[in-house]
């Protein structure tokens, strides 16, 4: 009688631990997703328009929750083409440039969406002092 | 909102499906809860997608996107299915098959919220962190939850204790359950806890926002338990737990499920970056 209701009372957490199996096959994630280095990066001059913004993240983060903004110093939004990323865990997300840059200052505005749904964001600047 | 419709959820399904004949006919009060938790287990997981959806700047036209393209969105859908389902579940009679069905709908529910949460961003133990939350909300639920059901069952006038066989009986049969379910509950949350800080240093763990309310959610879980115990020993010499002290007990409960939710909206301390990585 007492093993029968030790067992019924135990039935709960081993219940939990079976119907956990199948949700548990889903793939592996890193713990928090963080900017490792971008492109350009932060404060740094470049001396020719460049091609594309580049986030290289911790995690690979679904594009579908991925933004890029870039502006520039007036406040305009220079245009980006759709968010890309290779098929590697360690491929950046691109946003390629619709057109060249002129020189002055931009800043870069992205957001992201960790695994386990913390929305995580940034800013930065860098500047283009193209030859004249 | 959720945890609060999860845990009375799993406080039914669990004290029912141990002994659906004490049920058969619950207290209004104890149904209004339930209906109340019911309503929050369709509330709350559509409130969770539209804070969501603001956090990201997507639009409603963004939806489809969100649920099948990015894994939170899979999370949030299968989370969504379950507590639907509980949500029904959690208003079926007391029975051997309708009280099996409240559970596995709270089950259910337990599970989804473990792979939603933190432990769905872990990359080196994905199973166990899983496992470990969704442990820790199954336990919460069959052991706070049996203590807010079996309260409410057997609240008298004025909110005193009723002194019947009936009520004695099932303050037995939640204690014996607490029994087992407080140490799952406390065991998987400091499992999930040291998996989380996995690489973080102590300093570093106290230094964090996470890290000092985590502390203050142990001090008050610590207060439950001692709460709980106290009531424990009381009904074992075969007396009710008192009145006030239950109340006290739901009190901190209510506090530690406060801290709960603040924490899952926190992101805890990450390990420093391993050289070439």
């Amino acid at each position: 009688m007492r093993i029968a209701l030790m067992t019924r009372r135990l039935f709960v957490p081993a219940l939990a631990a079976v119907l956990a199996a199948p949700a548990l096959a889903d793939g592996a994630v890193v713990p928090h997703l963080k900017l490792k280095r971008a492109f350009p990066a932060a404060d740094t001059v470049l001396t020719a328009s460049p091609d594309a913004v580049r986030l290289w993240l911790s995690e690979p983060a679904d594009l579908p929750a991925t933004k890029i903004d870039v502006t520039s110093a007036d406040g305009a939004k220079v245009p980006l083409a759709k968010l890309t990323r290779g098929g590697s865990r360690e491929d950046p997300v691109v946003g390629t440039f619709s057109t060249s840059l002129a020189s002055g200052t931009y800043t870069i505005t992205w957001k992201a969406m960790s695994k386990d749904g913390h929305v995580v964001n940034g800013k930065h600047n860098f500047r283009v002092a193209l030859a004249p | 909102m959720l945890y609060a419709g999860a845990i009375v959820a799993m406080g039914w399904g669990t004290l029912t499906f141990l002994a659906a004949d004490s049920y058969t006919e619950p207290s209004p009060l104890l149904w209004r809860v339930r209906q109340a938790a019911s309503a929050l287990l369709v509330v709350a997981p559509a409130l969770l997608l539209l804070l969501q959806l603001r956090a990201l700047e997507m639009t409603a036209t963004d939806l489809p996107l969100l649920l099948q393209e990015t894994g939170w969105g899979r999370g949030w859908l299968q989370l969504a299915t379950v507590c639907g389902g509980a949500a029904v579940t959690v208003l079926l009679a007391a029975g051997s098959t309708s009280s099996l069905l409240a559970l596995m709908g709270a089950l259910g529910v337990a599970v989804a919220m473990g792979g939603l949460g933190h432990a769905a961003a872990d990359e080196r133990w994905p199973l166990g962190s899983r496992l470990l939350d969704a442990m820790h909300v199954a336990g919460m639920g069959a052991w706070i939850g049996g203590l807010l059901v079996t309260w409410l069952e057997t609240r008298g006038v004025g909110g005193e204790l009723a002194e019947t066989p009936a009520t004695r009986a099932r303050w037995g049969a939640f204690s014996r359950t607490a029994t087992v379910m407080a140490p799952v509950t406390v065991l998987a949350g400091v499992g999930s806890s040291l998996r989380r800080f996995d690489g973080v240093g102590v300093v570093d763990i106290m230094a964090s926002p996470y890290g000092r309310l985590l502390l203050l959610k142990t001090l008050l879980v610590a207060a439950v338990l001692a709460l709980g115990w106290a009531h424990r020993r009381r009904v074992q010499a075969g007396h009710l737990p008192v009145a006030g002290g239950v109340r006290r007990e739901l009190m901190a409960v209510v506090a530690v499920l406060l801290m709960t939710a603040v924490l899952t909206g926190i992101s805890p301390p990450s390990p420093p970056e391993r050289p070439g990585s």
